[in-house]
């Protein structure tokens, strides 16, 4: 039997993260913050890009601290192994894959920190939860877009066809009775849009 | 021909323009306004039987409507929503709403709503 070893970068670029190269961009910073969230309690009132630099200064394995300041000062990569728990206190195993810095003169939010989970379902939550949010963001776009567009054409539509089958049948019968039909499927329609909508 | 007079609230001109059609060629006799400071205006000058109102109205919403009707609201009132959850229902009923429905709905709902606004205007005499 063979075991398949499963790059943790490459799966964190297939689910959509662009991981491993270093992008001083704030805005991923509070991204993998998230993450780190999940982990440890933030402190109050303490800047994010600064906690998560403080709160892995912390964790370092003392063996690599040398090593993770080098990098830090030069902005150079480093891989260290990082002491983590989760915030019920379960122990965890995380990979420091990349530190850089962009600005020597302050440290606070310029650092970008990612950490790879090894052997750790933390990951996998953050992801569900991140897809969850997405997917019910999308429901709530469609249905407000269903609800002002299509819903209220429809609306008036199945009322157009009601009409205008009564109005025909008085001058031909035929013509009136295919209407009607017409007026019978737009009701169907407006039914399953209801039953779509509520789902 | 039914002696109901209703009024209409609905800012969405297609299908205020064919539900109005409808109900004539029922004959109900309708009156139909755009938004709440029109309806607000008129209602009160004129004695209607039922008010079917969008909840979405350009100016507010349908259960404001009802509030500031105070004694000049209709005594049946029909709702429309494109959201029928239980608070919207909910609030609906709190404001005097007797019927809620719920976008897009069949012309027959609406003629099943106002059968039974028939009814209660019968009862309440």
């Amino acid at each position: 039997m063979t075991t398949q070893i499963v790059d943790p970068c490459q799966l964190l670029e297939e689910i959509g993260f662009a991981a491993v190269t270093v992008k001083a961009i704030n805005a991923e910073v509070v991204a993998y913050n998230k993450l780190f969230a999940l982990l440890v309690e933030p402190p109050a009132g303490l800047e994010s890009a600064r906690w998560f630099v403080e709160c892995v200064r912390t964790r370092i394995a003392a063996a690599d601290e040398e090593r993770w300041e080098t990098c830090f000062t030069n902005r150079t990569s480093v891989q260290v192994q990082v002491s983590l728990s989760e915030i019920n206190g379960e122990p965890l195993d995380f990979e420091m894959r990349t530190v850089a810095r962009s600005n020597a003169n302050d440290s606070s939010d310029t650092i970008l920190c990612i950490f790879v989970p090894l052997n750790s379902p933390v990951l996998e939550r953050f992801f569900d939860a991140y897809i969850s949010k997405g997917s019910d963001l999308e429901r709530r776009r469609i249905r407000d877009e269903l609800h002002k567009g299509v819903s209220q054409q429809l609306l008036g539509a199945a009322f157009a066809c009601k009409v205008l089958a009564c109005r025909l049948a008085t001058l031909n019968e035929k013509l009136g009775k295919e209407a009607a039909d017409v007026g019978v499927l737009l009701n169907n329609t407006v039914i399953d849009l209801q039953n779509l909508m509520r789902s | 021909m039914s002696s109901l007079r209703l009024f209409l609230v609905e800012n969405h001109e297609d299908t205020s323009k064919y539900m109005r059609l409808f109900l004539e060629q029922l004959n109900y006799e309708i009156r139909v306004a755009g938004d709440m400071a029109t309806a607000l205006r008129e209602i009160p000058n004129s004695r209607y039987d039922v008010l079917i109102s969008d909840i979405g109205l350009p100016d507010g919403d349908g259960w404001q409507l009802m509030e500031k009707l105070g004694p000049n609201r209709p005594p049946i009132a029909i709702a429309m929503s494109g959201y029928g959850t239980g608070n919207d229902r909910q609030k609906s009923r709190a404001v005097g709403y007797s019927h809620h429905l719920i976008k897009p709905f069949t012309p027959d709902a609406l003629l099943a709503a106002l059968r039974d606004a028939e009814e209660m205007r019968g009862k309440q005499r």
